[in-house]
C-alpha cells in the first residue's frame, strides 16, 4: 500500500468513527425529540381532558393531536435513518479541534483523487493530524437534552395519569349509566298524563332497565316501546286534526270565535281558559272534572277524534246559544287532544334519548340504536311499494322528503317512489299536499270493531293494520301545527333545506300525517 | 515530491518575510498594507492604495521597487495626461539611408512595477488606457499588440479627500484591482519613528532581496494551492451576500448596496486566500484565509446607493456584518 493510500485510509477510518458517533448522538437526540413531543402532547391531553369531561372534547382535536405526534415521531425516525456522512464528520472534527478546514479539505481531496503535489501533501499532513485525533473527544457521548426532557415528561405523564380522572372503561359503569338514564326516562313518563301508551313504554323501559334481561328480551321490549311511540304519534296526529276541526266549528259560533282562533293558532291552553270562562259557574271545578266516571276512565284510550266529532256535532246543531253540555264536550275533546299531544311529546323524547343513549353503548349492547328505531326493525325492511316501506338506509330523508308537485305526477309517483335509486324529484317540503308512496300506504290505526262494523266498545285492545289508503291533502297546515309542538322546531319549513336536527321531526310528520276520512 | 513541495512552501514564506522586513525598514507600521500589497503582487493582481497625502503611499511603492529587482515606472496622473503618455506612441524615425519609418516609442507602462500616482486626477480616457494592460498584460498601439514584461504590477494611489478636479474611477476599472488598501494615519509612536528615520542625514536603505524570476516562481506556487469545494462555496456565499438582488443577500446589502461584487470579486477572494494560506504554512485554503482578504478584495466592488452615502455607511461595515453572518459550511 502506497503512502498516499495509507494516508487516505487513515483519514477515512478516523472520519468513519467520528461519523458513527455522530449518528448515535443524533439518533439519541432525535429519539429524545420525538419522545418529548409525544409525551408533551400526552401530558397536555391529560391536563386538558378534565375540562372537557362533559363530552365537549371533540374527537377532531384528538385526531389532530395524534397526527401531530405521529408526524413528529415520523420525522424523528426519518432523521435517525439518515446516517452521518464522512463530510459531516470531517466538518465536525474541524470545528471541534479547530483544524481550520484541514480534514474537510483532505476528505474533499481524497474523494476527488487529487493527484497534485500540493493535494498529496495536504492529505499527508491531514493524515498525521487525524492520527492524533480522538473521536470520543470530538463527539463526546452524552445524553442529549431532549432525552432528559423526555424523561421529565414521562414522569409528568405518570403523575398526571394518576391525578386526572380516567374514563371508565368497565361495562359495569356503562351499565350503571344506562340504568340511570332509563330510570330518569321512566320518571319522566310517570309525570306525564295517564296513558296506555306511556304505560307500555314504561313497561318496556323497565325490561330494559333490568340487569338480567337477555338480548332477546331487550329486543322485544324495544319493539314494544317502538310500537307505543308509533301509536302515540298516530294519536297525536288525530288529535291535531280534531283540534283543527273543533277550532273550525268554534269559529262558526260568535261567542266561541276568539277561543276558536286561539285554538287554530296553537294556543291551546289559552283557548281552554277562554272556554272554561264561558262554562257555567255551577259546572264544578272544571269541565274535565264534571264529566262522569266512565268518560274519565276511558280518557286514556279514547281517540280524541271521536270525542271531537261529538262536540263538533253539538256545536253545529246548536242554533242559539251554546249550552253548557256542548261546551263541556268541547272542553273535554280539547283536553283529550292536549293529552294525546303531551303523550306524543314524552314518547318522542323517550325515543330520542334512547337512541342517543343506545348509540353510545351499542358496542356492548345487543339493543342498538338502529334496533330501537323503526327503520331496521320494520316488518318488511325491504323498500317496496307493496310493503309501504320507503325507508332506505342513507336515503331515508331524501325519499321521505319527496312530495309530488301536482296531480299529474300521481301516475309516475307510484313507480318512481319505489325505486331504490330514488329518482323522484325532491320538492320543497309542504304540508298541504303529500302524494308520496308511504303517505298513500301509511300506517293507520283503526279499531277492530270499526273494521268489522260492530260498533264495539271503546277501550278494547287496539289492533294495528297496514292498509292502503287514498292519498289526500292534510287539512291542517304544518305551519299551524308547528306553533304548539316542540318536535317541529321553528324554521324547519322556512327553507327548502331541512336542518339536521329537524329532520326527524319532518320525517315523523310525513309518516304520521293523518287525513280525515272525508278527504 | 513532497519534500520539494515542502521546500517550495518554505521558500515562499521565507522570501515573503524577507521582503516584508526590508520594506519595514523604511515604511513605519502598515504591516498589513505591506502584506496585502505583496499578496496582490504574488496573486497576479493590482492594488489601489487610498490614503490622505503624506502617509507614505508613494514611498511604499518606491521601497517595494527597491526591494525587488524590478523595473519601476512612475506616472503622475494629471488632467492633461494623455493615453499616449502612458502607453507610448509611434514616432517617425529616419534610418541611415534617409528613409523614414514609424517606430513605437514605449511609454512608462512598459515596466514591471508601475506607480500610477493620484490616478483619479486623470481623465477617464487616460485612465482607461490602463484597462487593457491591467487585464490582458498587453498594450495595443499603432495596430500592434505589445506584451508586457512579467511580473506586471500596477499600484495606483488616490486621495479620498480632494475630490475637486478629480475623475472617480469607473466601476469597470475599479473591478480590475485585486485589492483596495486604505492607509491609515500613523499613531504617535509611528510618527516618532517616521520623524527619526526621515530627518537625519542619511535615510535608511533597503537591499534587493527578490529577483524577477523568484517572484514568478512564487506566483506559480501560490496558484498551485488547492481549494476544497466547501471553502470555495464559502467564498461564493460571502460574495453573494453582498448582492442586493441575491436570495443569499444580506439585509444590509439589500438596503445599502446598489451593485454587488462581480465574479472577479470571488476570484480575488480565492487568489488572496491562497497566498494567505501559504503565509500561514498551509497548503490548502481555509475559510479563515477567505475572511482575511475579504475586506481588501471586496470593498471597492460594492457600489453603494444614495441612502448609504447619506448615512455615511462604509463598505467595510457592510462586509464585516456579512462576514459575521455567513456561516462556514458544516460539511
Amino acid at each position: 500500500m502506497s503512502l498516499v493510500m495509507k494516508d487516505r485510509e487513515v483519514i477515512l477510518d478516523v472520519l468513519g468513527r467520528v461519523a458513527r458517533r455522530l449518528w448515535v448522538n443524533r439518533a439519541l437526540q432525535e429519539i429524545g425529540f420525538g419522545l418529548s413531543v409525544a409525551l408533551f402532547s400526552l401530558v397536555a391531553f391529560q391536563l386538558v381532558r378534565p375540562a372537557f369531561a362533559d363530552g365537549g372534547f371533540s374527537a377532531l382535536y384528538v385526531v389532530a393531536i395524534a397526527l401531530a405526534v405521529c408526524g413528529c415521531v415520523g420525522y424523528a425516525l426519518w432523521r435517525v435513518t439518515r446516517r452521518a456522512t464522512l463530510r459531516h464528520a470531517a466538518g465536525a472534527a474541524d470545528w471541534s479541534e479547530r483544524l481550520k478546514d484541514e480534514l474537510k479539505t483532505a476528505y474533499w481531496l481524497v474523494t476527488r483523487n487529487d493527484a497534485s503535489a500540493f493535494g498529496e501533501l495536504q492529505v499527508e499532513r491531514a493524515a498525521q493530524t487525524a492520527q492524533r485525533l480522538d473521536p470520543r473527544r470530538i463527539v463526546p457521548a452524552r445524553a442529549p437534552p431532549d432525552l432528559l426532557v423526555a424523561g421529565v415528561l414521562a414522569l409528568l405523564l405518570m403523575g398526571t395519569s394518576g391525578l386526572a380522572p380516567r374514563p371508565s372503561l368497565s361495562w359495569d359503569a356503562v351499565r350503571a349509566g344506562e340504568a340511570e338514564s332509563l330510570a330518569s326516562l321512566r320518571a319522566m313518563l310517570a309525570e306525564g298524563p295517564e296513558d296506555e301508551r306511556l304505560q307500555r313504554l314504561d313497561k318496556a323501559l323497565a325490561v330494559l332497565e333490568r340487569a338480567g334481561a337477555s338480548p332477546e328480551q331487550s329486543q322485544r321490549a324495544a319493539a314494544q316501546a317502538r310500537d307505543a311511540v308509533d301509536e302515540a304519534n298516530v294519536r297525536a296526529v288525530a288529535a291535531r286534526e280534531s283540534l283543527a276541526r273543533v277550532a273550525a266549528a268554534m269559529r262558526g259560533r260568535t261567542e266561541l270565535e276568539e277561543a276558536g282562533r286561539a285554538l287554530e293558532q296553537g294556543r291551546t291552553i289559552e283557548a281552554l281558559e277562554m272556554l272554561k270562562a264561558l262554562a257555567s259557574p255551577d259546572a264544578g271545578a272544571g269541565p274535565g272534572e264534571d264529566a262522569n266516571g266512565a268518560a274519565h276512565a276511558d280518557r286514556g284510550d279514547r281517540d280524541p277524534e271521536w270525542g271531537s266529532e261529538e262536540a263538533i256535532g253539538d256545536l253545529r246543531h246548536q242554533t242559539a246559544r251554546v249550552n253548557e253540555d256542548a261546551l263541556n264536550k268541547v272542553l273535554k275533546s280539547i283536553e283529550d287532544a292536549q293529552n294525546a299531544l303531551e303523550t306524543q311529546r314524552r314518547a318522542a323524547e323517550v325515543r330520542r334519548r334512547m337512541e342517543d343513549f343506545l348509540a353510545a353503548t351499542s358496542q356492548r349492547s345487543a339493543l342498538t340504536a338502529s334496533r330501537f328505531g323503526s327503520r331496521a326493525s320494520a316488518p318488511n325492511p325491504t323498500p317496496a311499494p307493496e310493503t309501504g316501506n320507503a325507508d332506505l338506509r342513507g336515503g331515508t330523508m331524501y325519499r321521505q322528503g319527496a312530495v309530488a308537485r301536482d296531480d299529474a305526477d300521481n301516475a309516475q309517483e307510484g313507480s318512481r317512489t319505489g325505486a331504490a335509486s330514488g329518482h323522484s324529484e325532491a320538492l320543497e317540503l309542504e304540508g298541504a299536499r303529500t302524494e308520496r308512496l308511504d303517505a298513500k300506504l301509511r300506517l293507520e290505526t283503526l279499531r277492530a270493531q270499526d273494521m268489522v262494523g260492530d260498533g264495539g266498545e271503546r277501550g278494547e285492545q287496539t289492533t294495528w293494520y297496514y292498509l292502503p289508503t287514498e292519498g289526500g291533502a292534510a287539512k291542517t297546515a304544518f305551519a299551524q301545527l308547528r306553533g304548539g309542538e316542540r318536535f317541529a322546531s321553528a324554521g324547519t319549513m322556512n327553507t327548502a333545506r331541512v336542518p339536521p336536527h329537524s329532520r326527524r321531526a319532518v320525517r315523523d310528520y310525513f309518516i304520521n300525517i293523518h287525513e280525515s276520512a272525508g278527504k | 515530491m513532497k519534500t520539494v513541495v515542502d521546500r517550495q512552501v518554505e521558500v515562499f514564506r521565507d522570501r515573503f518575510v524577507q521582503v516584508r522586513e526590508e520594506i519595514s525598514r523604511v515604511i513605519v507600521g502598515n504591516e498589513d498594507i505591506i502584506k496585502n500589497v505583496m499578496t496582490c503582487l504574488l496573486a497576479r493582481g493590482h492594488v489601489l492604495l487610498e490614503g490622505i497625502p503624506g502617509v507614505g503611499k508613494t514611498k511604499l511603492v518606491q521601497t517595494m521597487a527597491d526591494v525587488m529587482h524590478l523595473k519601476f515606472s512612475r506616472i503622475q496622473f494629471t488632467p492633461d495626461l494623455m493615453p499616449g503618455d502612458i502607453v507610448g506612441t509611434n514616432i517617425v524615425r529616419e534610418d541611415d539611408a534617409g528613409r523614414k519609418f514609424f517606430e513605437f516609442q514605449r511609454g512608462p507602462i512598459f515596466a514591471n512595477m508601475l506607480l500610477a500616482d493620484e490616478i483619479n486626477r486623470a481623465t477617464p480616457k487616460t485612465q482607461s488606457a490602463l484597462l487593457e494592460a491591467m487585464q490582458e498584460n498587453s498594450v495595443s498601439a499603432g495596430g500592434h499588440t505589445h506584451a508586457l514584461d512579467q511580473p506586471f504590477f500596477v499600484l495606483a494611489t488616490q486621495n479620498p479627500i480632494e475630490m475637486e478636479g478629480t475623475y472617480p474611477l469607473p466601476e469597470a476599472q475599479m473591478d480590475r484591482f485585486l485589492f483596495k488598501l486604505k492607509l491609515d494615519f500613523p499613531d504617535v509612536e509611528q510618527l516618532h519613528t517616521i520623524v527619526d528615520r526621515t530627518t537625519r542625514q542619511k535615510e535608511p536603505e533597503v537591499r534587493r532581496v527578490l529577483e524577477q524570476a523568484q517572484i514568478l516562481e512564487m506566483r506559480e506556487t501560490a496558484r498551485s494551492i488547492p481549494v476544497a469545494r466547501p471553502v470555495q462555496e464559502y467564498a461564493i456565499r460571502v460574495t453573494l451576500a453582498a448582492h442586493p438582488e441575491s436570495s443569499l443577500g444580506h439585509e444590509l446589502a439589500k438596503k445599502y448596496v446598489r451593485f454587488g461584487p462581480s465574479p472577479r470579486g470571488t476570484q480575488s477572494l480565492i487568489l488572496g486566500a491562497k497566498v494567505n494560506a501559504l503565509l500561514n504554512d498551509r497548503v490548502y485554503v481555509a475559510c479563515e484565509d477567505v475572511r482575511a482578504v475579504a475586506l481588501p478584495a471586496l470593498r471597492h466592488r460594492l457600489l453603494l446607493n444614495f441612502e448609504a452615502e447619506a448615512e455615511r455607511i462604509d463598505p467595510d461595515q457592510i462586509l464585516n456584518r456579512i462576514l459575521e453572518s455567513v456561516r462556514e459550511p458544516e460539511e
